[in-house]
């Protein structure tokens, strides 16, 4: 496994996807091209893994991202002579326990442990130490497809229908193991040397039985059954895709407002307003996807995900395409070696992480079966 | 859109630049006039140029005991506080028993003049309703210390239901003008109350289900789905339901109340709570069979054909694919349930 990762070529090509787990998939839907037979609890069996890596190993470069609980760092793991390129996601056990999201923590970790998909962001391994829980993950050096959305102000139809469709499998992938992702949005895409979207931020991903409660994920994004403490499940996925979708069309979001309330009161309401420019069938599935009916949104219903994948906004793709990234990107990313960080924003000035108290015995035993 | 995704990249890329320079709406970093729309747009884009941040409320696994909180009031009092609720769009959606758990829940708070409710920035947890007196509510906007008045409250207006819903900092400042008596409630209160109830609910529906022959064959997912959107109708005493002869489409389970079934005037069955009838709506639309009239007043909760098939397609070929992995699963351990020589015995029943 260990040489396995150091063996990959730049840009973490990764497991390449062939053909033949597109093959796998063909018995379940006839334009399904997602392998659904990965559910087995565990690693997938070709999934690389680094079994306990040394937190001292890891040489710390430039921060790549902050979130609420912690950074991530592009950096290099050197074991011996051995060099891999990797990011690692700091997060501060002070933090987590503070509000109380211990689990979230927990799935996040177990949950990309497990999974192994083209566009969702690899996870080689874990370590901790007394102050952060690390993870350790493929560094994707494309940078945030954020900054290319609001640099761009808006993306095209081709463009969006690009991104769109490569959304769509991962969330096709993920449901096909009960997974929910919960926090779809720009801010949580990263983009390959080539292009391609790697789906990152698993923070508020659950493995669901039928449906859950705790409500989260970013305000512009959330289903109304999240707002209205109705318990969720794989519907509120398709709902922030329809989201995402207007989100790139427009440079906005659908239910934008100054303050949260405010975009709770707009997805409530049900009303949608479409500028100009949207064409007749990006509306028509915008609108089937932003629809607080849980018996009318699309992707959940008995045609499942097939219903999406059909609509006329996707008449010209083609999935095994998509799958196999045959399409070349609209976005190319402008980066000159595997560790090169100039596509993410300059954090150099910021100040240390800063842990809010030391933990007791007691508070390390929450993350002794992390 | 023209132009095929199979343009070299560059071009591709200059495409798409020049597409953004052509297009009429103004961008993140460009001024153009001063009308209102722009002026608006650009107050967008400035704060849409910063990373949304993920909220999350505590986490709620389902398992907790609730124990009702009751916070004795008078029937004014509650009334005064359901009106309030109510005109608040995130208590628009709840059904009667969710309402009245929060407002039994809902608790009295003294504050003197001048003293500061909530503080902007601050994390909260509290939703209030102002019972008597007056608040002021102050913004402090970023890069300036200065407060400014933003808001007025007076009796029977409230603030502060965004903690309600999970841990976001205060957007405002709200200071008491003169002594005031309010009512808050709580976020894990709200919540606790907001997941015991819907799941409550549930569950009942889906054990009223269970219930149900025609529907046996469901697995527990689809069951759970079919719950979720039951619709709850009300019937005053000595109302007809469904009436024999007519089109049937909507299948029926009794919540609360009586009623019973006639056919040509003679009464053929009773129906108390978790009893059900028109299930063959589901199949088709032959006509009814019966009158059902309500003895008492009534609370059914009905699915209708269409929104079934929509969900979980045909009940016909739900019930046929059934009967085929029943009988494959036979075939395969050639023992049928009825020559099996016992059930395993249960394990014992979790409290």
């Amino acid at each position: 496994m260990f040489n396995k990762i150091f063996a990959q070529g730049p840009q973490g090509a990764g497991a390449s996807p062939g053909k033949s787990r597109s093959d796998a998939g063909k018995d379940q839907h006839a334009t399904s091209s997602v392998p659904r037979n990965l559910s087995t609890p565990g690693s997938p069996k070709h999934k690389a893994w680094l079994d306990n890596p040394k937190w001292a190993d890891f040489k710390l470069g430039p921060i790549l991202g902050t979130g609420s609980f912690g950074r991530v760092h592009l950096a290099h793991y050197q074991p011996q002579s051995r060099n891999l390129v990797c990011a690692t996601k700091s997060l501060s056990k002070a933090s987590i326990l503070k509000t109380k999201q211990v689990i979230h923590v927990k799935q996040e970790k177990g949950i990309l442990q497990r999974l192994d998909f083209p566009f969702i962001v690899n996870l080689f391994g874990y370590c901790q130490d007394d102050k952060c829980v690390h993870l350790v993950l493929e560094y994707v050096n494309g940078g945030e497809f954020f900054t290319y959305l609001r640099s761009t102000g808006r993306f095209d139809e081709q463009t969006t229908r690009f991104y769109a469709s490569q959304v769509l499998l991962s969330f096709e992938y993920l449901h096909g193991q009960d997974i929910i992702y919960r926090d779809l949005k720009p801010e949580n895409l990263l983009l390959d040397s080539k292009g391609n979207i790697k789906i990152t931020d698993f923070g508020f991903a659950k493995q669901i039985d039928r449906r859950t409660y705790t409500l989260c994920g970013t305000p512009d994004y959330l289903a109304p059954e999240i707002i209205l403490n109705k318990g969720h499940g794989k519907p509120v996925d398709w709902w922030a895709f329809g989201v995402l979708i207007f989100e790139m069309l427009a440079g906005y979001p659908p239910f934008y407002d100054d303050d949260a309330l405010g975009t709770y009161q707009k997805i409530l309401s049900g009303r949608l307003n479409f500028p100009g420019h949207f064409s007749r069938s990006a509306k028509d599935l915008i609108r089937r996807l932003l629809v607080a009916d849980l018996t009318k949104r699309i992707g959940c219903l008995k045609g499942g995900v097939e219903e999406i994948k059909t609509h006329p906004w996707f008449a010209s793709t083609n999935w095994d395409n998509v799958y196999n990234r045959k399409d070349t990107p609209p976005l190319r990313p402008k980066v000159s070696a595997e560790d090169d960080a100039s596509c993410f924003d300059d954090y150099s000035k910021m100040e240390p992480m800063k842990h809010e108290f030391v933990l007791t015995p007691e508070d390390q035993k929450v993350f002794e079966d992390l | 859109m023209s132009g095929g995704r199979d343009l070299a990249i560059g071009a591709a890329d200059r495409k798409l630049k020049a597409k953004a320079k052509s297009i009429s709406m103004p961008r993140a970093n460009i001024t153009l006039n001063h009308g209102g729309k722009d002026q608006k747009q650009r107050e967008r884009s400035k704060t849409l140029s910063f990373r949304r941040t993920g909220v999350s409320a505590e986490v709620f696994t389902g398992k907790e005991k609730f124990e009702k909180k009751v916070v004795e009031k008078n029937e004014d009092t509650k009334m005064r506080i359901r009106s309030i609720l109510w005109k608040n769009c995130l208590f628009q959606h709840l059904d009667t028993e969710q309402l009245e758990t929060i407002v039994d829940a809902v608790e009295e708070v003294h504050f003197n003049e001048g003293d500061v409710i909530i503080t902007q920035g601050e994390s909260g947890d509290n939703f209030y309703i102002i019972e008597m007196g007056a608040a002021e509510a102050w913004i402090s906007k970023p890069g300036s210390k200065r407060l400014e008045k933003v808001k007025q409250y007076s009796s029977g207006e409230s603030f502060g239901e965004l903690a309600l819903l999970h841990n976001a900092p205060r957007a405002a400042t709200v200071k008491a003008s003169t002594d005031c008596v309010l009512w808050a409630v709580d976020r894990s209160t709200f919540r606790a109350i907001m997941m015991s109830t819907t799941q409550h609910k549930r569950e009942t529906y889906e054990n009223f289900l269970k219930d149900v022959p025609l529907l046996k064959t469901l697995n527990n997912y689809e069951r759970a789905t079919i719950a979720d959107v039951l619709e709850p109708e009300y019937f005053d005493p000595q109302q007809n339901i469904i009436v024999e002869g007519g089109k049937g489409d909507k299948f029926y389970l009794i919540e609360e109340g009586e009623a019973e079934a006639r056919t040509q005037g003679k009464v053929v069955m009773q129906y108390k709570r978790g009893d059900y009838f028109g299930e063959l709506a589901l199949l088709n639309d032959a006509p009814r069979a019966a009158t059902v009239t309500t003895l008492t007043r009534c609370k059914v909760v009905s699915v209708n054909r269409d929104l079934f098939k929509r969900l979980l397609g045909r009940l016909e070929d739900i019930l046929q694919r059934k009967k085929e992995d029943y009988e494959k699963m036979n075939a395969e351990t050639a023992v049928s349930p009825a020559n099996a020589p016992f059930s395993p015995p249960k394990a014992e029943a979790a409290v």
